[in-house]
Formats: C-alpha cells, structure tokens, sequence
C-alpha cells in the first residue's frame, strides 16, 4: 500500500488510527499496530509477506543465539556472521541474482540461468533495518529483544516500511515498551503526513508527467533546453517524492509516539557534494557511514586504502538503488565527486561566494539524478548527448506533440522554491500562539483538500523509492 | 504572574482544543468516505455516466491478485462525498490552465495537429485521429459479408449505404485520405447508384461541415447530406429548403470536449424548415423527436445536437400518411438523427433503427425480417460514419 492512495487515505488510515486509540493498553497498541502493518505490507505484497517474517525471525533467532553466547566470543561471532550472512544472501536472491548471472553470462559466455525473481517491496529498506539490529546487538549497542512480535514491529512497522527511512533499532528500542502519545504530537504528526502528500501528489507527481513527456518524445523535437528542463524537472521529483514520503512516515510515527529521526535536511541547498549528501537520505548515508565506511577503516588509514573504502562505500550505496549498472555508475560518480573535493576541491569552495557553491553542487547534483534515472544505457548517452552537446529546441512542434508539457512547466517555479528552506520568519510552526496554530492548520486542511482533490481524481501516481 | 500564568493554560487550552478539533475533523470526513464506500454506495457515477465502482466481495484469490484491492482504490474514487466534485473541479482546472496557457501555441499550430491533454486539435477543431486502413479492413470484411448476405437473401428489397467520411478518414497535415469507403464499396454487392458517400477530401471541408467540439456533422454538413441522400435514394422532389437564414441557439460544448471539462465551446447554429405533418413515435410512445420548434420559440434550453436533432434511440417511427410513397427503413447511428425529419417528409412511413438500443428500448431482439414484413418496408438504407461499419453492434440479424 502506498501513503497517497485512497485505500490508506480514507481506509487504512482512519481505521488504525480509531482501533489504536480505542485501546489503553500499550500491548494491545502494539498489537494494532502489528497487525496494521503486516496488512499494510500484505495489501500490495500477499505472497511475499512470509519472507519478511522470516528475515525478522532470523534476525531474533541470531540475537537470542549472540545473548546465549555472550560469554563466549567465538560463538557469539559465528552466530553473528551467520545470521549477516544469511540476512545478505536473501537480499543478494532477491534483488541481485539475476543482475549477477546475467552478468556472469555475458562476460563468461556462460547460459547460466536463475528462475526470475520478483523483487519484494522494501527489501533492501527491511532488510537494513534488521542488518542495524544485529550489528548494533554485536556491538552491545542495544539489549536483546526476547519478544519476536516487538522485533517483528520494529521491522513492519508501516510508516518506515517500505520506503524508509531506514529506521535503527537504537532509535526506537525504548518507544516500542513504553512511549507517550499526546494530542499535540499527533496533530504535529497529521499536518507533517500532509506536508509530505502535498510534496507527493502535488508536485513530485506534476515534476514526473513532465519528465516522461519530455523523455517519452521525439528527441528531435526536444533539444539541449528541454533535456536540461527534463533533468531538473527529475531533480525536484526524486526530492519531493522521496522527502514527502519521509515527512509522511515520520508524521505517522509521531502520531503513535515514535519519533523518527530526519531523513532530509534541504539537501538542495547544499553548497558542496559533501554537504549534499550530509543532507540527503541521512538514514542510508549514516547507515553506511557506520556499519561499511568505519568498519573498514574511515580515514584512518593510508590514503590508498582511505580511496578504496570511499569507492566500496558509494559503489554499494549505488547498488543499494538497484541491480543495474547505471546505479553502480551514480554511486562512483559521487566517490569520484567526494574524493575531489577533499583532496582539492573543498579548500577551494570555502573561499569562494555560497551561490557559487550552490551552483557547482546543483550542476552535479542534477546530471546525477540523470545517471540515476535512466537504466537503459543507450537512452542515458543520449540523453546526455542532447544536455552536453547543443542541439536546438523545436519550440512548436513540441508544444504541438503534446501540449500537457506547459502543466509541468507550471510547477517546475513553485518546486524551485519549495525545496530551498523557508525563511524562519515565515514559519507558522514556530510562532507560539494559539492564533498561528489555527491559521497553520487551516492551510493544512486546505492543503489536505487539494490533496484528496488530485488523488480522487488523478490516475498518475508513482513512488520512485517504492522500488528499493 | 499568576494573571500570566493563567493566560498560559488557557492558551495551552485553546491549542488543545484547535489541535482536537483538526484530528477530529480530518478523522470524521475520512471516516465518513469510507463508511460511505463500504455501507451506502450510490450506483451511478453521473458525472462520467457509468455505473459507480464498487468494492468486489473478498476472496483469496482477489487478494492475491490484486483485484480486490484494485476495486478498493476505485470505489473510493467514485463514492467518498463530494468525488465527482473533486473531478469537476480538477478537470476544470487543469483544461483552464491549459487552454490560457496554449493559447499562444495553438494560433502557431496551424496546419498541424495539437495534442491537448489527450486529444488532438487542428487548427482550433477537436478533431479524432486518421485510422490506419490496415486497422480497418478485418472488421469491414466481416461487415460487407454480414449485408452481402442479406443483399443476396431479400433481393426484393432496395438497399442503400451511405459513408459519412468524417475526420477520421483524412490526415489533415498530410491530406492523405484513408480509402476506408473505397475498401468497403469495392466490396459490397450493390450497384454504385446504391453507394452514397459523404466526402470530406480537405480540412476546409471537414470545418465547414462539422462542429468544433462535437463528432457529429452540423447544419451545413447534415443538410448537405440530406440532399445527397434524396439523390441516392431516387426520391425525386426537391429538398425542403430552410426558412430563413441559419439562427443561433446559444453556446454548446460537444462530445469531444467532455474529457477536457468543456474548455472548448462553439455557438449552435440551426435553420428552421417548415415540415410537412407527421405523427411521430419514438421508442413506441407518440411524441416529437427533437426538440427543434421548442429551440426556436426560445424554451428549448441548453443546444446540443441530441437536444436539438432528438436523441439516439431504439425506434423512430414518423408517419406523413403519404401512402403513394414508399415506407423506408433507416439502419443507423447517431449521425442520422440530423436528417430523420427531413428525410420523413418525403416518404409514407420512415422507420429509424439504431440497432445499438433496439432490444433495451423495445423489449424484444430485432428481427430484420420480421420487421421488414411486419412494417411493409420497401427501401432500407444503412448509414453510418466508419464506427457504423466497424462495429459488431451494428450487423444485420434476423
């Protein structure tokens, strides 16, 4: 099930929200919760339901193991690594066998063949969640969780389900036992859920029908202008569609009491690719920062291997997106981007004007996303050819072709300003009188009811991270 | 400070009670459209004219498909309160925007075809997309074997067909004519003195004989086609001529702007004819067929053409009491509507058959023999645009 679809709107939503506060208990809380999760999962993925519940459970039966053996190392390790490793495999079947065999096939001539694969939804998501649970339990970062239902909650745990953010363990080991819902967290966490529909259906919707016109056309109708407005247009999707969702999920979790941490800090705004990415995904940066990165030594070694670990990094939070090259290609294209920097490049950028920084950091951030969104290798070099090589623009024609590329046109000046941080005078939230809060959540029920206006009536509804 | 203090837990208070009142009242209106969906759903979707969806009953197999929760997400789109506003509203919007937007292009597209939100327009017309001939000719193949049969099996009867080329027939960027009528013609049993056709050869013509917005053809191109079909059917009087110059009824939006919230309108032109008495009967009550005398007296409310020509349906019979003539059986579609009275007045009994509501209107499948004896029929002609002469709908049986 996805946040901005009738069936959680008007069905899913209302119905949790009314049978959780309908219980006093923190058990029978839970409980709710649990089974609203494994419905929310089983809605859009019946059959593959069993393998989270799986994973989860090899997960618990790897953290009882670890807790048995805690006196002894040896064991406790080999439990360890054996439940990574068994956690790794099911993700690597799933999402990346069939890359890997044919691959394997193409480069060894081989007729290798694996039955086709259906990737689950928000594999990769859960599947780093429980990863953080067992290495954390390891580390003795957090106690065991003895009670399989509460681990399988912290894994299906709706809002972060499917989409993220990657949520760890630490963050919510005390909430699951005992956490407090009040009133003003749950109105908090309403108008955060319709902020980040409103980024979804309003904007990263209108910044995607404009993308594939433009991509979907005759590319000799659509010159250099218009691949550039295609990359830009896909700039603003991936970040409202992406950041919308992580509003939304972090303002479900709060209107249950779970306090997520944020998963976006204006990346747009970022005046470096280093300060891009300490803004951007901030869960899955951090997650390989943490349980990747230092592991393998940070920068705390040779500069060689300091490069080496910087490429494995971003090679893997390449693929993390996908099993396919154009993924791995966008992860080292940001190692490449980041050892620049702080080899060079950085001393130089702190000298000149921010705009400056800004723009360098966006031209790159943008012909990124290009790298990122186009699979196909062919229609990825030619579209990078019509960006870097001028072609011209038949203005007319194009229009002519399909004219519903003036609708996205439309809100590419609205999503160029939504997504640089709001001027603090301007922010309602941080006034403290009761007259803000009313005028506050009057424009979020308006922005609700523009909301369930597109939705209700709008058929084009993608979720780009749906699919990781 | 306790005056400040209390100022502070009533403000706490005030938010309290703002907070509750959004909680609540986004719960309740959500809560509401789902208790609709599921316990009260209404049956018609009135704004798109289908039946409304409903949630399918729950089955395991509907889950794992998916189809269950396919209708889930449907229905809700048709029966939460106020659905078919929502749609209203952003269809509106989005064709508004768009027409102000476009308009620029639009007046640099001449000559060229504009896609607009789905649709095409050419040089300010709505106009259908040319088909491909090779999309064609199964269907007419199996169309000109349906009426051979019958041309061979009542050879005393006169049969005539008549081909309303329409926008489909024509790329008008390229002025390629898609030879449709020409592939049928060649392949019917008839005469050519039987074969009629309605030729649209140049985008100058389609826009003089069609509306803008609608697909039906407009005063000119019916009356026009009304003369043509005198010819063809051998009737020798002279066409009953307008009484007047053409008059405007108001403003109307047709059929092909429905998906873009009628943000293309056209004035309703009509001419008034002075036509001879006749009883009328349509779907087996007395009545008018149309509502033209009503139109021109000032009461006939919003034009459009099925409001002004009358609209489609199972059976229309329209007596002149002219016995000498000949009783003729029209086998059409909506395209005729246009001509029905005028054609009437040439002949005894005309009997209008649109074979799409024959069976709902009259209760009773159509039997072309039958009807044929039981109504003394002497001519039958069979017209229609290219969707006449494709569609199963449409065949001859009985």
């Amino acid at each position: 099930m996805v946040f901005s679809t009738l069936p959680f709107v008007y069905g899913f939503f209302p119905l949790v929200f009314a049978l959780y506060f309908a219980w006093g208990s923190r058990v029978w809380r839970n409980a709710v919760l649990l089974a609203a999760s494994l419905l929310f999962y089983a809605w859009g993925e019946p059959r593959l339901l069993v393998l989270m519940l799986l994973a989860a459970f090899a997960a618990y039966l790897g953290g009882l193991l670890m807790e048995r053996w805690k006196d002894n190392p040896a064991r406790r390790k080999t439990a360890f690594i054996a439940t990574v490793v068994l956690l790794a495999a099911n993700l690597f079947v799933f999402k990346y066998l069939n890359f890997a065999v044919d691959n394997l096939n193409l480069l060894a001539g081989g007729r290798l063949s694996v039955p086709a694969v259906t990737l689950p939804i928000g594999i990769s998501f859960y599947t780093f969640q429980i990863l953080s649970y067992v290495i954390d339990l390891y580390r003795g970062k957090v106690a065991v969780q003895r009670n399989y239902l509460y681990l399988l909650l912290y894994v299906s745990f709706f809002p972060q389900l499917i989409a993220g953010p990657i949520v760890r363990y630490q963050t919510v080991e005390h909430e699951i036992r005992a956490r407090r819902e009040t009133l003003d967290d749950a109105a908090a966490g309403v108008r955060r859920f319709i902020q980040g529909l409103a980024k979804k259906v309003i904007m990263a919707n209108s910044a995607a029908a404009l993308v594939e016109t433009i991509y979907a056309g005759d590319p000799a109708l659509y010159g250099t202008a218009m691949y550039w407005v295609a990359a830009v247009a896909y700039t603003l999707q991936i970040y409202f569609d992406f950041s919308g969702y992580s509003d939304m999920a972090i303002g479900l979790g709060r209107i249950f009491g779970f306090h997520f941490l944020e998963n976006f800090d204006h990346p747009y705004a970022a005046v470096s690719i280093t300060d891009f990415w300490r803004r951007w995904h901030i869960s899955l940066s951090t997650w390989f920062r943490d349980y990747v990165y230092i592991p393998l030594g940070g920068n705390r070694v040779g500069r060689g291997r300091w490069m080496l670990n910087i490429l494995v990094v971003w090679g893997l939070t390449g693929l993390w997106h996908g099993a396919q090259w154009n993924f791995l290609l966008w992860g080292l294209y940001y190692a490449a981007l980041l050892l620049v920097e702080k080899l060079w490049l950085q001393k130089w950028l702190d000298k000149l004007p921010k705009f400056a920084g800004w723009l360098y950091a966006m031209f790159f951030v943008t012909v990124g996303w290009v790298l990122f969104n186009l699979t196909d290798f062919s229609r990825l070099t030619a579209a990078l050819g019509q960006m870097f090589l001028y072609r011209p623009t038949r203005w007319t024609a194009m229009a002519a072709a399909d004219l519903s590329v003036l609708y996205g046109l439309f809100f590419l000046p609205l999503g160029l300003v939504w997504m640089l941080p709001m001027p603090e005078k301007l922010r309602l939230s941080r006034s403290d009188s009761a007259w803000a809060l009313a005028v506050n959540n009057l424009i979020h029920l308006a922005l609700a009811g523009a909301c369930v206006v597109i939705i209700v009536s709008s058929k084009y509804n993608p979720f780009i991270y749906f699919r990781f | 400070m306790r005056a400040h203090s209390l100022k502070k837990r009533g403000s706490a208070l005030t938010k309290k009670v703002l907070n509750a009142l959004f909680v609540g009242l986004i719960l309740v209106l959500l809560l509401a459209g789902l208790g609709r969906t599921v316990f009260l759903p209404k049956q018609i979707n009135t704004y798109e004219n289908r039946y409304a969806e409903k949630i399918a009953p729950l089955t395991l197999s509907g889950w794992l498909d998916g189809s269950f929760q396919n209708s889930v997400d449907k229905a809700l789109s048709d029966q939460v309160q106020l659905a078919e506003v929502y749609k209203k509203v952003f269809n509106r919007a989005s064709s508004y925007y768009l027409k102000a937007a476009s308009g620029p292009i639009l007046s640099r597209c001449e000559g060229r075809y504009v896609n607009y939100m789905g649709i095409l327009v050419f040089n300010r017309y709505i106009t259908y997309p040319p088909r491909a001939l090779s999309d064609l000719t199964q269907p007419l193949d199996k169309k000109a074997d349906n009426y051979n049969g019958w041309f061979a099996a009542r050879p005393d009867l006169d049969f005539y067909v008549y081909y309303i080329e329409k926008d489909t027939d024509i790329n008008f960027e390229t002025g390629e004519e898609i030879p449709a009528c020409d592939y049928l013609f060649d392949r019917l049993d008839l005469p050519r003195d039987r074969l009629g056709r309605f030729a649209v050869d140049s985008f100058d013509q389609f826009g003089a004989w069609f509306y803008r917005t609608d697909h039906h053809w407009n005063l000119n191109g019916s009356y026009r086609g009304y003369t043509q079909l005198l010819d063809l059917l051998g009737v020798e009087d002279a066409p009953l001529a307008p009484a007047g110059d053409m008059m405007e009824l108001g403003t109307f939006s047709g059929s092909k702007a429905v998906g873009i919230a009628a943000a293309f309108r056209e004035p309703f032109y009509a001419y008034r004819f002075e036509f001879p008495p006749m009883e009328i009967t349509v779907n087996g009550f007395p009545g008018d067929y149309g509502a033209q005398d009503a139109f021109f007296a000032g009461q006939g409310g919003a034009p459009s053409y099925g409001a002004f020509y009358g609209w489609d349906s199972g059976e229309v019979v329209f007596s002149t009491g002219r016995t000498g003539r000949e009783n003729l059986l029209v086998l059409g579609e909506s395209y005729d509507n246009a001509v029905l009275k005028l054609l009437a007045s040439h002949f005894n009994n005309t009997y209008s058959v649109d074979l799409r509501y024959y069976e709902a209107y009259m209760g009773r499948k159509f039997s072309f023999t039958d009807y044929v004896r039981e109504n003394d029929i002497t001519q039958v002609l069979l017209i229609g645009n290219i969707d006449y002469f494709l569609m199963d709908e449409f065949r001859l049986e009985g």
